[in-house]
């Protein structure tokens, strides 16, 4: 098989890869909405329970 | 089953995808560049050996290249899911620099190296020259708009607090651009980026003429990487020496850890060589100091004491209880539409970001104790056994590249007779650039915790609200998915370096030269 070759299908995995890794753990859903007064209950409020 | 919480899972996430994304990095740093200069003399003097070691060089270049671009789109999946916290709280100031590296400098990089590799017969010699310069320029644009990002973390300059929108806006770009952490870092890391690929030259140059072939490529290219190396790697300590001193002015306590230095050092500063940590005492054994050094890193003087850290804890221990009062007051007014900050908590809002340590111990930290207090500025030493030897070992690397391409450049400046022996030494010391960037990386980014960004906002306050498992699942995905990446990208450079350049491009035809003559 040629470099080129070779290459283009290194970086067809590393597409399909990196598409599934986006949609099973990262996709927009996924993401958490920030708000101001969703920071703010975070930051400061006192029902905020660290895991520690 | 082990309790990890989802701070240290995502950092654990974070740390391997920038640390497997920065075994690309510097290569193409220093092969770019590499690249550019042997191709100038071959525009220069028309010898077509080294047309041909560009391509040659060329090819491996475009196999780091395309196995590393991308790697580092997963850190930006992360900042999303894993970091919302820290994204919405900084993404104001951190993200502009971000946007700037893809639309300029890697779309800059990217779209020009498919004209570098196809525009041989398409481009005049001058053209295709040109190309590769802007090659290896966009390579170090990319480098300098990360590392503005980077050091933004390390030095927050450029910004202020806005309560109404509870997140970091910027009021200069300048300063966030010619942030000194960001410049002195800058010139430093890609300085090491050089030395990789100066060596990856020279220890393959060597492994070609341990084996007589290939030779009059080979000769020339450890030439060119002898010298280079040389130059850049008497750069990285220069301009790390830049950085020591910027640390010292704006993370006291990483130097202070960096040092394993529990006291402050009085003036003239001495730098610890060598010493055994020995954190559960406060002290450092067998010690072996140098006068004078630190003082001249630290503080670029010699009657300036350099601060350690029981005196630092105490000064984090008072900012802490100077921020409390903004806290309180951000607890009733924070997110609100008319929330401004009253002027009499303009000083205490400085240090909102040191209250903040106290999340960890207990939720309403208006009612800290002073044992609490105390135990919130303890968690401002960062791992100091792991800061000690990272260092040290980065910086006897440095050290020892300078050795090595100094000797190298010496004997083939005088054309003289190489011994096998150096040559395997130098073919063997190939992994070592990697080994120190890596180390550098450690010492800078763990050297930064337990802040995301220093003195502002804590790393476990970054983080998102997500369960565990999410964090684990994808971590396994990336370990898995990085893990196949490296061995295609080892099996492709292994398989390439071994055939070496095609027989019409092995720099044979114009010149003949002996295996051991240089």
């Amino acid at each position: 098989m040629s470099l080129s070759r070779e290459i283009g299908a290194a970086l067809a995995f590393k597409a399909v890869a990196l598409t599934l890794i986006y949609l099973l753990f990262f996709s927009g859903s996924r993401a958490p909405v920030v708000t101001p007064s969703e920071m703010a209950g975070f930051l400061t409020d006192s029902r905020w329970e660290s895991k520690h | 089953m082990l309790d990890i919480d989802v701070a240290t899972l995502s950092r654990l996430q974070f740390a391997l995808t920038a640390l497997y994304h920065f075994l690309f990095v510097p290569l193409t740093l220093g092969l770019s560049l590499l690249l550019a200069i042997m191709e100038s003399v071959y525009v220069m003097t028309g010898r077509v050996v080294w047309r041909d070691a560009t391509k040659f060089w060329g090819t491996l270049f475009g196999i780091n290249f395309a196995m590393g671009v991308a790697t580092g789109v997963t850190m930006e999946f992360q900042f999303g899911t894993n970091w919302a916290h820290y994204s919405y709280y900084v993404g104001d100031i951190f993200g502009v620099p971000l946007a700037i590296e893809g639309l300029m400098a890697f779309f800059l990089e990217a779209t020009l190296v498919g004209l570098f590799f196809f525009g041989w017969k398409r481009l005049s010699q001058v053209q295709h020259l040109a190309v590769t310069w802007l090659v290896a320029l966009g390579a170090n644009f990319s480098a300098l708009w990360i590392l503005v990002a980077n050091s933004w973390m390390l030095n927050p300059v450029g910004a202020r607090f806005n309560p109404q929108t509870m997140r970091m806006e910027l009021t200069s770009f300048a300063e966030v651009l010619f942030n000194p952490v960001a410049q002195s870092k800058f010139v430093h890391t890609v300085s090491a980026g050089y030395v990789t690929g100066a060596m990856f030259v020279m220890s393959i140059g060597a492994y070609y003429m341990l084996r007589g072939r290939h030779v009059g490529i080979a000769r020339r290219s450890v030439t060119v990487a002898a010298s280079f190396g040389l130059a850049s790697a008497l750069s990285v300590v220069v301009l790390g020496d830049e950085s020591g001193y910027t640390t010292g002015l704006n993370q006291k306590m990483k130097i202070a850890a960096i040092e394993a230095m529990w006291e402050t050092e009085p003036a003239p500063a001495s730098f610890t060589l060598f010493g055994l940590p020995d954190v559960a005492n406060e002290t450092t054994k067998y010690g072996v100091k140098i006068p004078w050094v630190l003082g001249l890193i630290a503080t670029r003087s010699i009657d300036m004491p350099v601060e350690g850290i029981k005196p630092l804890v105490a000064n984090a221990e008072k900012r802490i209880r100077d921020g409390l009062p903004a806290y309180v007051w951000l607890e009733k007014e924070g997110g609100g539409p008319t929330a401004e900050v009253p002027a009499k908590l303009e000083a205490s809002i400085a240090d909102l970001g040191y209250a903040f340590l106290l999340k960890r111990i207990r939720p309403d930290i208006e009612n800290a104790t002073d044992a609490q207090i105390h135990e919130a500025a303890l968690s401002t030493i960062p791992d100091v056994p792991v800061l000690f030897w990272s260092f040290r070992i980065m910086v006897a690397l440095g050290f020892y590249f300078i050795a090595l391409f100094g000797a190298y450049f010496y004997l083939v400046s005088r054309r003289g007779q190489i011994q096998p022996w150096f040559r395997k030494l130098a073919m063997y010391s190939l992994p070592l650039p990697w080994v120190a960037a890596e180390l550098g990386w450690i010492v800078a980014e763990y050297g930064r915790q337990p802040w995301i960004i220093d003195g502002v906002l804590p790393t476990f306050l970054g983080v998102s609200k997500v369960p565990a498992s999410n964090v684990v699942f994808s971590l396994l995905g990336f370990v898995l998915f990085y893990t196949v990446l490296a061995v295609i990208d080892l099996v492709l450079i292994v398989k390439y370096v071994r055939i070496g350049p095609s027989a019409e491009h092995d720099g044979s035809i114009e010149q003949p030269v002996q295996a051991t003559a240089n």
